[in-house]
């Protein structure tokens, strides 16, 4: 009861501060707080997830993926569940370890890697086609109808393998870029390889490495580097060392998470944990196309995943959850 | 932490070498690494900490590990 007279204070009460972009620029650092606005979501079992890894929204809805369930889960932007996208199979409109959705022009983009496929389909989720690929894909980004990027997490990557690759909506390989990291040590790797693909405002994408890189790269749609855009020093890295065989490795975690939104990047950085393990954080940082931090929001949990609309963050939480929270003053 | 870290590590490295008993003794390497594919996603998509993580994605190179050496027996 409390939770919701605060809520229902927080949501009619809490007046909105600008129109267009939410978070105001050139102020220096304010701070923000974000309510959740959807009530009972920890009594919802449908809000719950066993292996979430992707959200996104389009006009009306939000969607969730889910790599154990094999599922996409759409909900209103209240947070009412709505119906669930698929089942577990090989078949069109089925799927097998989902791992990322992008949706454009009415259209669900859904990467599987056991599939190792791309499928497309509409918003009901009616097959309209996709397409094989010849790695586990892990990451989707539409940047215009004939122009879909997938990113890979190389297994055991080799030297010079790329990991990312722009198709046709045929399937038909436009370009590939960005190099692995290859040392040898596959497990040490594969973290060095953890990137964040984020589409642009035009048809342009950035890469975001999660540790040891503060740089962003902005990429055009045929692949090619413009620019690096340096993180402002306000953002730390969060050193850890990895108990890695035969020897531990330090790592400098960065970004856990990152979603761009009308020119600015919002982004979870990684805090420690009580058993002093690097994890979510309960805090973003809401960052200029310049790299200067224009704000700071404060969450009240640690959030694993995020997509921002206006003045509403939508989440999922340390405990797989689906979360949404408005933005506010403090 | 260090400890509990530590400890994993070694029953993981113990477990593998005494309890060395091919579970496939049919499978080729092909599904070793589907295996090992399939583990690391596993691993990666758990969203734990990072040393969590890192356990996790040892032990599936441990068992891929196993799963060629039985294979090229």
């Amino acid at each position: 009861m409390k939770r919701a007279l605060w809520a229902f204070f927080f949501v009619f009460l809490g007046a909105p501060i600008t129109t267009g972009n939410f978070i105001e620029k050139n102020l220096s650092s304010p701070h923000y707080l974000a309510q959740d606005i959807k009530l009972n979501s920890k009594d919802d079992d449908l809000a719950y997830f066993p292996r979430p890894v992707s959200i996104s929204f389009d006009q009306k809805n939000i969607y969730v993926v889910d790599a154990k369930e094999d599922e996409i889960r759409v909900f209103s932007k209240s947070g009412a569940f709505l119906k669930s996208l698929g089942r577990r199979g090989q078949a069109p409109g089925e799927f097998e370890s989902p791992q990322d959705i992008d949706i454009f022009d009415e259209k669900i983009y859904v990467s599987e890697s056991s599939n190792s496929r791309i499928q497309i389909l509409d918003i009901n989720g009616k097959y309209l086609g996709g397409f094989k690929v010849l790695f586990a894909p892990d990451q989707v980004s539409v940047l215009e109808k004939d122009r879909i990027l997938v990113s890979e997490l190389p297994l055991l990557p080799s030297p010079g393998e790329k990991m990312i690759h722009c198709f046709s909506s045929r399937g038909k390989l436009l370009w590939e870029n960005v190099e692995a990291y290859f040392s040898g040590d596959s497990v040490y790797d594969t973290f060095r390889n953890f990137i964040i693909l984020n589409k642009g405002d035009r048809e342009d994408f950035f890469l975001i490495r999660k540790s040891d890189d503060r740089f962003i790269s902005h990429f055009n749609k045929e692949g090619k580097a413009t620019e690096k855009i340096e993180v402002a020093k306000d953002l730390s890295f969060k050193k850890i060392v990895l108990p890695l065989v035969p020897k531990k490795k330090e790592l400098f975690g960065f970004c856990w998470d990152c979603c761009f939104y009308k020119s600015q990047f919002y982004w979870v950085a990684p805090e420690y944990t009580a058993e002093k393990d690097l994890g979510p954080g309960k805090q973003l940082a809401v960052i200029s196309l310049a790299g200067t931090i224009e704000a700071f929001i404060d969450l009240p949990d640690p959030v694993k995943k995020i997509s921002v609309e206006n003045d509403l963050i939508y989440a999922l939480d340390g405990e797989n959850y689906l979360r949404i929270f408005q933005i506010l003053k403090k | 932490m260090k400890k509990v870290v530590s400890l994993v590590l070694v029953s993981l490295l113990l477990f593998s070498t005494i309890f060395f008993i091919p579970q496939k003794a049919n499978a080729d390497t092909h599904a070793c690494y589907n295996e090992n594919g399939i583990c690391r996603e596993r691993a990666l998509n758990s969203n734990q900490g990072w040393i969590k993580v890192t356990l996790l994605l040892t032990w599936c190179d441990i068992v891929l590990g196993r799963c060629l050496w039985v294979n090229a027996k």
